[in-house]
């Protein structure tokens, strides 16, 4: 039991801000054909955590930074029993900073952010689910894109990417305003809500609008927010979305470990701005600051305060109350809510037939007590609303946005109101 | 089966619209997509609750009375200090799921400081800070110690708490150089275990303790 690993860039600050209203736990699912046999699962899981030793890990204390141990218990699964997304006690998990459930068709794992983000956790369910197909029988084929327990763990999966891509340009960060915040009456238990449509659909939508998937369903996002909150306000405050960007598309990486940056796109809209004002501004925000160039600065400002000498020395729980402030004065206060957008996901053929759709759901925090998450598979496009206020307004606004105004058939879902 | 939101102009197989709460149908979601949660809050246990409140009964109504018949003599003090010592004895040492070793600093800490406060509240003669703390904190040093000779599978684990003791260890010395303490003897003798202790571990450390200690101070 020596193995060891330092949390990764981005993951030390889920360590330092995560509480019970902000879990940091994300969640992918998989919604099998048929229900989850939890026999197979467990016995898919053993496998895969055998090749993926960066995941079986438990948290170790350090005075300086903690850190990630080899955890020799098991990981076991569970049916589900609570809300999507729910803080991980170590207790309940041996340990592990993630958890593996089951309930009737879904198939899902939570990551504790720090472990992973949502390229890792897709890397995982996706082997985690071949072998439950193989465990049950199943005749699927290896093409190849999947984890191969039969490989030796690869030094490049538990690369800490940050390190390998910092420079020393340091640049302007462009400062970034407040943004307005979603209100509401807090309640104790996260609500998702999914939304299925047509991604084949949206995806012309987009194009009609001479825009990406993502851009379009921000602006719509944006839109939305406008019209429920802010139309009848006088002072029209800037609506912003933080959306994750992959750096891996832009700073070749094979780790499974966190690599990715966030980039906050938005505007102050006014009455008189069509939909189609707010697509293109969304449109060209993203594309200048989903650029290599912005990534890079955002990507050393992020590594910097880390590396300095001063910084390092000083006990973690100091670095970790800092941290906790920059992240509720800075961080939380300058988007209204967080879109993520894990893309089209592809199965090898003969896996695909055995899944029905996939949800991702991201965690809401106290400041953005809404946030959604996006995951295409063949099809079948799911956009997931996570909250924990009770007013599903806003929800319900941009679901009204896509059919009434764009025609698209919508099928909602949610684990509230049953 | 599906049903059509007219309000909200979207499909669902729920019993209710899931965005306006509207019922859509009279029948239950053939196969629910989510469980009926089972409530896991993180409260405090219902004996933890009970505990806290006898406390804060006995303090209060010792403060009123204290203060009614001798405000002069504030004897209270001898009521508060070991009062809110069982509390934390209760609630975290006993009841709480925290790590053996965890305890045992707490309890040192806990402990210490009510002796400091009924020393206080009789006299200051500085028993606590001469005698007690450098005392307790030798025991403590030295229980960890058996722990882990007695475990040693589960050293790693007690690393941080040893470490924590031996800091600890230094404390009385610490108080005397700061003239909070002028018996030397014990807070010397504190100091020397701790210094031993620490000794020891380098001088028997093998290589996988050096490895835990590497992750535990990598910066």
């Amino acid at each position: 039991m020596n193995q060891w690993y330092k949390i990764d860039n981005a993951g030390k600050m889920f360590h330092a801000v995560s509480e019970q209203a902000n879990s940091s736990v994300f969640r992918i699912s998989m919604i099998m054909t048929s229900d989850v046999n939890a026999t197979h699962l467990q016995r898919a899981l053993d496998d895969v955590m055998k090749r993926l030793p960066m995941f079986a890990v438990k948290l170790g204390k350090g005075l300086f930074w903690d850190f990630l141990v080899e955890n020799d218990q098991k990981l076991l699964v569970q049916r589900e029993k609570r809300y999507p997304c729910a803080p991980i006690d170590p207790i309940e998990t041996n340990g592990y900073l993630l958890r593996v459930v089951y309930y009737n068709k879904r198939l899902a794992v939570e990551f504790f952010h720090s472990m992973t983000d949502g390229t890792g956790a897709l890397e995982f369910i996706k082997a985690l689910v071949y072998y439950y197909l193989i465990h049950s029988g199943e005749t699927v084929e290896h093409d190849g894109t999947l984890l191969d327990i039969e490989d030796e763990p690869s030094h490049y999966e538990i690369d800490d990417s940050y390190q390998n891509y910092v420079t020393k340009d340091k640049g302007k960060k462009p400062k970034e305003t407040h943004a307005y915040q979603i209100r509401g009456e807090h309640i104790e238990e996260t609500i998702v809500v999914h939304g299925k449509l047509c991604a084949s659909d949206v995806h012309q939508l987009a194009k009609s609008y001479g825009t990406t998937v993502t851009a379009f369903l921000t602006a719509v996002m944006i839109h939305a927010i406008y019209k429920e909150k802010l139309n009848y306000r006088f002072r029209k405050e800037e609506i912003k979305i933080a959306i994750p960007v992959n750096l891996r598309s832009f700073f070749p990486s094979k780790t499974l470990r966190n690599f990715f940056a966030v980039v906050n796109v938005g505007m102050r809209v006014h009455d008189r701005m069509t939909i189609e004002e707010i697509i293109e501004g969304i449109t060209s925000q993203l594309q200048s600051k989903a650029r290599k160039e912005s990534l890079q600065q955002s990507l050393n400002h992020h590594v910097q305060w880390q590396t300095m000498l001063a910084a390092r020395f000083i006990p973690i729980f100091l670095k970790y109350h800092a941290i906790r402030y920059g992240y509720k004065s800075y961080g939380e206060r300058t988007k209204s809510m967080t879109l993520t957008n894990i893309g089209r996901i592809e199965l090898p053929k003969s896996m695909q037939k055995y899944v029905e759709h996939m949800e991702m759901v991201m965690y809401p925090t106290r400041k953005s007590p809404i946030n959604g998450g996006m995951v295409a598979i063949k099809d079948e496009l799911v956009i997931s609303f996570a909250r924990t206020i009770k007013e599903a307004d806003l929800i319900r606004a941009f679901f009204q946005e896509l059919t009434q105004t764009h025609n698209l058939n919508v099928h909602v879902y949610s684990n509230d109101g049953r | 089966m599906e049903h059509h939101c007219s309000n909200c102009n979207i499909y669902t197989t729920q019993q209710s619209c899931p965005l306006c709460k509207r019922q859509l149908s009279s029948e239950h979601e053939a196969i629910p997509s989510y469980p009926v949660y089972v409530s896991n809050l993180a409260r405090r246990s219902f004996a933890q609750r009970i505990v806290l409140f006898i406390a804060i009964f006995i303090i209060s109504t010792c403060i009123l009375i204290n203060l009614l018949t001798t405000p002069d003599e504030l004897w209270v003090f001898y009521i508060i200090g070991p009062v809110v010592y069982v509390v934390l004895l209760i609630n975290h040492t006993i009841l709480s799921r925290a790590h053996v070793g965890s305890k045992l600093i707490f309890q040192v800490i806990a402990l210490s400081a009510m002796l400091v406060v009924l020393d206080a509240a009789s006299g200051n003669s500085r028993w606590s800070i001469h005698y007690v703390i450098p005392f307790l904190v030798t025991l403590s040093t030295l229980l960890v110690t058996l722990v882990v000779l007695r475990k040693p599978m589960k050293w790693r684990e007690y690393l941080g708490y040893m470490l924590t003791m031996v800091v600890l260890g230094f404390l009385p010395v610490i108080l005397f150089v700061s003239s909070l303490s002028y018996v030397l003897w014990p807070s010397a003798m504190t100091g020397l275990y701790a210094l031993l202790t620490l000794i020891g571990m380098v001088l028997f450390a093998n290589k996988s303790m050096k490895n835990e200690i590497v992750r535990r101070f990598h910066f």
